[in-house]
């Protein structure tokens, strides 16, 4: 055997173990899935294909300003405190490499100091190549014995390096997709929760709990009040940081009108803040003083992002994204998602707030189309019930007035069709025409012309009404002789007090649609103790499933109350009658008014 | 409420005919006015025709009065078909509003149709 053919074995030996490593690196690369993986596979195979002793691998920071290092091995702990970040300037190998995208090799001890003299008294490595990763960072593979370098050897390092690169910026790249991914998961899930709630502290307090961790390590949503400022959620990735949060917002509360508050700022501007990273200039930009600024500096912000609450120009809040913990950066695309879900916010605040309003507005209105009480009328008994739809928003169509006039009284009930403002404010427009009318029209019939005419003339585009009037003049009897006309609604049904059913009017036709309606009066006597029930489509049109409760529903209703039963306990009966046919509240407006002649007329109001 | 509920476009010739099915209410009126306003197309004559409908409401009978008056305004024709066949409170509430004189309604679908190309 031949000293040759010994180095021949040897070189054969340690390129199959060489190749062997490569293999277990690519492999390791292969299966990295975050950023951080592919760094440490770099590393932890890699040293066994370089052969190195020590490695680092730095990354460039958002600014370009400064390396971090990612990764390091077979340095002692405290060299790696001593470099956790160091600046991108020639004074350093590792910077020097990636800015000149060239490797940079030291053979020696004596001439790396020379070379670089800032290294001086760190603990180092005899030997060293830095090599360039993309223009994103760089590895340092350190050796402890000098060591020199040759051009077949830098090349295959060079490729090795550039395989650990290409794995790097894959996984980083996977990591913006998932972002992306999870920025836009999150927002379809704000709209969600913004339509699940009219509240709009619930809202935000789910607009902050969604940010963290997606967006943010730490989330705080401010609310313009009348009375200020105020924090409406503040959410933590660590929930004890909260306190911290919430006492700096104590001691210096954010406020629009202060020129030393970030958030203050962005209210009065509308224009959404991105800092990234957060530097000491920003600290103390954004701080009243000393204090502030140490309190400021404790809760270890990296970067920052502040968006307004705009809703229709006007401006509601701010929410605070900030990142601490993690060491994440925001860039421009977490601006327009936060902008997004801001949007979102700001929107269902808005629309909470202007439901609250609505809901006054229908409330107030829905009070103009009923009486606030009815007449009394000696020897008659009145009684109206009103059930609205649904939640007390929409404001409904459906009206009843009864009103006293000389000798005589009058009653109305009536649907106008849609709902809303445009409906109460024809709601509110019949039932005041049919008032007036009543006092120069003769007859019913004529009365619902006036208001057929009135509406035709003023009403928006598809929109129609329903009505019953009934004119009552109480008779020597006790009892009341009554006139009806119907305009497309629903007759009314007499109770006889013998327990009977009549139908009370003849059928006519629904008002606002043409001039030729077909109107016509009807005329019947209620005997003392005899009952007129009026009620609007709501009560026949009550359905459960396929059911309704119908004329014939109302009809067995009527007829199984006995002789005797007060206008009240009536009108109670058809009311309880609605609400349990179907369960939840009805889909339509339910009016009912009945008329009860009691027989106790004093004989001077029969005589008037 | 309109599980069972369906609105159909359907052509007859140079007619377009909306076939109502099952139980029609506040909540299904919005689509039958587009419907109906997809089946005109500018001016195609259109015949709603409601014998399979089992309930209507007022908002329904809303829609039908103002696609009439809108056809009447703009030149374009409507009609509808009311069959024996439909819900008993399809005609009931039909008699109540008194419309039968109002609107152009048939009880049959082929005399619809002919009404509307005459």
């Amino acid at each position: 055997m031949t000293a040759d053919t010994d180095q021949t074995r040897s070189d054969i030996a340690w390129l199959g173990s060489r190749l062997q490593h490569l293999q277990t690196l690519s492999a390791t690369l292969a299966g990295a899935r975050t950023e951080q993986e592919a760094i440490e596979a770099t590393l932890n195979p890699g040293l066994d294909v370089f052969e190195a002793d020590q490695a680092v691998i730095a990354m460039l920071d958002e600014s370009g300003t400064e390396f971090r290092i990612a990764a390091v091995r077979g340095y002692p702990d405290q060299v790696e405190a001593e470099w956790a970040m160091f600046p991108n300037t020639d004074e350093y190998p590792l910077s020097a490499a990636v800015r000149t995208r060239q490797p940079v090799i030291v053979n020696g001890p004596e001439e790396l100091i020379r070379r670089y003299p800032k290294l001086e008294g760190t603990g180092r490595s005899a030997a060293l190549v830095c090599l360039p990763m993309g223009d994103f960072g760089g590895i340092a593979l350190g050796y402890d014995r000098e060591k020199t370098f040759d051009d077949a050897e830098l090349e295959f390092m060079t490729a090795v390096v550039r395989q650990c690169s290409e794995a790097i910026r894959r996984t980083a790249f996977d990591a913006e997709r998932g972002r992306r991914a999870e920025r836009l998961a999150l927002l379809a899930e704000a709209g969600a929760a913004f339509a699940r709630s009219l509240d709009y502290r619930t809202t935000l307090g789910e607009v902050a709990n969604l940010a963290v961790p997606a967006m943010a390590d730490c989330c705080i949503v401010d609310v313009l009040e009348p009375t200020g400022l105020h924090q409406l959620a503040t959410v933590h990735v660590e929930p004890g940081k909260i306190a911290r949060v919430a006492e700096l917002e104590t001691s210096y509360p954010a406020d629009p009108a202060e020129p030393h508050s970030a958030v203050g700022g962005v209210l009065r501007s509308g224009e959404a803040l991105l800092v990234s990273p957060v530097t000491e200039g920003f600290v103390r930009s954004v701080t009243r003083d000393e204090s502030h600024r140490d309190a400021v500096r404790a809760l270890g912000m990296r970067s920052l992002i502040i968006v307004p609450l705009v809703a229709r120009g006007r401006t509601l809040g701010a929410i605070t994204l900030i990142y601490d913990t993690s060491s994440r950066l925001y860039d421009e695309h977490d601006l327009t998602t936060a902008a997004s879900l801001a949007d979102r916010a700001a929107l269902a605040i808005d629309n909470a707030r202007l439901h609250q309003a609505q809901t006054e507005i229908a409330r107030t209105l829905q009070h103009g189309l009923l009486p606030d009480a009815l007449p009394v009328i000696p020897g008659v008994e009145i009684t109206a019930r009103y059930l609205a739809a649904g939640e007390g928003l929409e404001v409904g169509g459906d009206f009843y007035d009864v009103w006293l006039m000389d000798g005589s009284f009058g009653v109305a009930i009536g649907d106008v069709s849609g709902k809303g403002a445009r409906a109460a404010a024809m709601t509110s427009l019949a039932r005041h025409t049919v008032r007036v009318a009543s006092l120069h029209e003769p007859t019913p019939s004529r009365v619902l012309r006036v208001l057929n005419r009135e509406i035709l003339q003023h009403r928006p585009p598809d929109m129609f009404c329903t009505a019953a009037y009934a004119h009552a003049v109480p008779s020597a009897d006790g009892g009341i002789d009554v006139t009806i006309a119907l305009g497309g609604h629903p007759p009314g049904v007499i109770v006889r007090h013998d327990g009977g059913l009549e139908q009370a009017g003849d059928l006519g036709t629904l008002l606002g649609v043409r001039d030729d309606v077909m109107l016509t009066d009807a005329d019947f006597h209620l005997a003392p103790g005899d009952v007129l029930v009026l009620c609007t489509d709501g009560v026949i049109e009550r359905r459960d499933g396929g059911r309704m409760l119908g004329e014939e529903g109302l009809a067995e209703v009527l007829a199984g109350i006995g002789s005797g039963a007060t206008a009240e306990s009536i009108a109670m009966a058809v009311e309880r009658a609605v609400l349990e046919f179907a369960s939840g509240a009805p889909e339509d407006d339910v009016a009912i008014v009945v008329v009860r002649p009691t027989g106790a007329i004093p004989p001077d109001y029969a005589d008037a | 409420m309109s599980e069972s509920s369906s609105i159909e476009v359907a052509r007859d010739g140079d007619v377009a005919v909306v076939v109502l099915r099952g139980e029609h209410d506040l909540s299904t009126a919005d689509r039958l006015r587009q419907a109906i306003e997809r089946a005109r197309d500018g001016s195609t004559p259109v015949v709603v025709d409601l014998t399979e409908a089992t309930f209507i409401d007022s908002a329904v009978l809303g829609v039908l009065i103002a696609e009439h008056e809108r056809a009447a305004s703009n030149g374009s024709a409507v009609g509808y078909v009311v069959g024996a066949g439909a819900g008993h409170s399809v005609h009931r509430i039909i008699d109540l509003a008194g419309v039968a004189a109002v609107l152009p309604i048939s009880s049959d679908r082929a005399t619809a149709l002919r009404a509307i190309r005459s």
